[in-house]
């Protein structure tokens, strides 16, 4: 990418980065913005491959899927890796492997952003204190939905626009120059990430007694070989099974 | 804008004991809206969420509290510390404009430090329901989806991802409609009844077998170890095949699960302990 199309690719991931963790929009931002996915369809867009770019988005997702944030803390930032890493991606011809192994460290770097921001955000706490002290509401107001994107801009868009400008023919040197087992760690890295997401899922979802649904869950895909619709509707059934065997042991004790 | 004072006649007579009618769905809806799109966007450390959720409340204080010296102290306490799952909020968000309701037509029934305590006793529970059930089972199960087909270069990977995320408004909506219409005591009644227990033991279910599910098709883990004897060569990785197929990908996910659950290690630390691992086994060979 050169030219008009480089420049319009690094405003609207700057952009998508800035409504994604500026979070405007609430949870359709935090959810869908800030996705891979929908990063991977809109860089597409503009790079002429929307098919690549879902691949690509779709393979990162899958390395950040199921790390939720509990209390607002964000411990990696999926938002950050694909608007930083789908676009070069696309412009040097990366493998999806590839991708994902350059992706995994941005999302750290993206954690501290976030963090940084929320303690911007606290200047406007006190304003917001004197503005409710005066029963202004049109002070709360830009406090809540004005000032914090404005403050944002530089922190969010700014990053993200420099790295998509600049960031094509440092890949590219980089590429040449970094040893092959360095590739490959992090491409295992990725391919192991996503177990992170589960394994927190599982520890605020479940107790230990339930690791038998995990692992039947993993036995229906990885032995019989289903697809995870039909291991779903499986699951499904069990637990559908479990609730109503609980319910009638509870009648029967009640009936006792 | 409707302005009422206390000694006029509300448009609506209140219509049981918790004076409901004075705000209409289209006041609640407003508040729904506003808080959908801005809940995160004052995001900070010091009170968390709640110059937002004051903001989202301001059209129905000020038509609750038309005189400055009643809406100052409304404005002043929901501007305490607030912090829970957005969504799941709704839950709080109904209670509070049940209770503001009828704080404002008779202020002596609620002190306004009980508004204040129902929220920031609600918002630990809610939010553990909202990010296990919610944003846990339900959206993850919709973004997992969404990227598997969009790993094929599906474009319905990114409409069913709109779809997942349209349910977290959803349920934003219902919530904050049933608990407003119930009122503040229907929370609890929620939270304990027998049906919401079922759904989430269900769900709960459902989801420690997705984790398994999703664990087998989307983590790769492979030894690329080979041992020559004579002319036969020996893959370690197809012996492991042979004691379980991908027996490696879920000793790492219940790893990763000892080490969250038992031994409590931060998610960076386990990312940063992921990558230094796997450059260390790269380096010498052994994935």
């Amino acid at each position: 990418m050169s030219g008009a199309q480089l420049v319009l690719m690094a405003v609207v991931m700057g952009l998508m980065y800035w409504i994604a963790r500026g979070m405007i929009g609430g949870y359709f931002a935090f959810f869908y913005i800030a996705s891979p996915i929908v990063v991977g369809v809109v860089a597409g867009l503009i790079f002429g491959d929307v098919t690549k770019g879902l691949i690509i988005g779709g393979g990162i997702a899958a390395a950040f899927a199921g790390i939720i944030a509990p209390g607002g803390n964000l411990p990696t930032d999926s938002a950050l890796a694909a608007t930083t890493v789908i676009p070069i991606a696309l412009a040097t011809g990366l493998s999806v492997e590839q991708a994902i192994a350059f992706a995994v460290p941005m999302g750290l770097l993206g954690a501290f952003v976030t963090n940084l921001r929320k303690a911007v955000n606290v200047i406007f706490v006190h304003r917001a204190d004197s503005y409710a002290a005066e029963g202004n509401t049109a002070g709360i107001t830009r406090c809540a939905i004005l000032w914090p994107p404005l403050i944002e801009l530089p922190l969010l868009f700014l990053p993200v626009f420099l790295v998509v400008m600049f960031g094509q023919d440092a890949m590219l040197a980089f590429m040449n120059v970094v040893p092959a087992w360095v590739m490959n760690g992090l491409q295992v890295a990725g391919g192991v990430m996503p177990a992170i997401g589960f394994a927190l899922i599982m520890n605020m979802i479940g107790k230990p007694q339930m690791i038998p649904y995990t692992i039947i869950g993993f036995i229906l895909v990885k032995a019989i070989g289903l697809n995870n619709i039909t291991a779903g509707l499986m699951v499904g059934c069990v637990a559908v099974l479990v609730v109503m065997a609980r319910r009638e042991m509870e009648k029967g004790k009640a009936g006792a | 804008m409707i302005t009422m004072s206390e000694n006029s006649t509300p448009v609506a007579e209140p219509n049981d004991e918790q004076g409901h009618a004075l705000l209409t769905k289209h006041d609640v809806n407003r508040v729904i809206a506003r808080w959908y799109i801005t809940c995160e966007m004052s995001l900070n450390y010091e009170r968390m969420q709640s110059i937002s959720y004051t903001y989202s409340l301001i059209p129905v204080l000020k038509k609750l509290y038309p005189k400055k010296e009643d809406l100052i102290p409304a404005l002043q306490r929901h501007l305490e510390l607030f912090n829970t799952n957005a969504t799941a909020g709704g839950l709080i968000l109904g209670t509070t404009l049940a209770m503001e309701e009828q704080k404002s037509q008779n202020p002596d029934s609620i002190p306004g430090e009980s508004v204040v305590a129902v929220k920031t006793g609600l918002m630990g529970p809610v939010a553990a329901f909202g990010d296990s059930f919610s944003a846990g089972t339900i959206t993850t199960l919709f973004i997992l989806a969404s990227c598997a087909l969009a790993q094929t270069g599906s474009i319905a990977g990114f409409w069913l991802l709109l779809i997942g995320t349209m349910y977290t408004l959803g349920e934003l909506i219902v919530f904050t409609h049933l608990t407003y219409t119930k009122g503040r005591s229907a929370i609890k009644d929620i939270l304990n009844s027998s049906l919401m227990k079922d759904i989430i033991e269900g769900a709960n279910v459902l989801g420690m077998g997705m984790m398994g599910a999703l664990a087998a098709s989307m983590v790769t883990l492979s030894i690329a170890i080979t041992a020559t004897f004579n002319e036969a060569t020996l893959t370690v990785q197809d012996k492991i095949d042979g004691i379980m197929p991908g027996l490696l990908s879920i000793a790492v996910l219940f790893l990763y699960y000892w080490l969250i659950s038992k031994k409590h290690v931060s998610v960076v630390k386990l990312v940063l302990f992921t990558i230094v691992v796997a450059l260390a086994c790269s380096a010498i060979g052994l994935f």
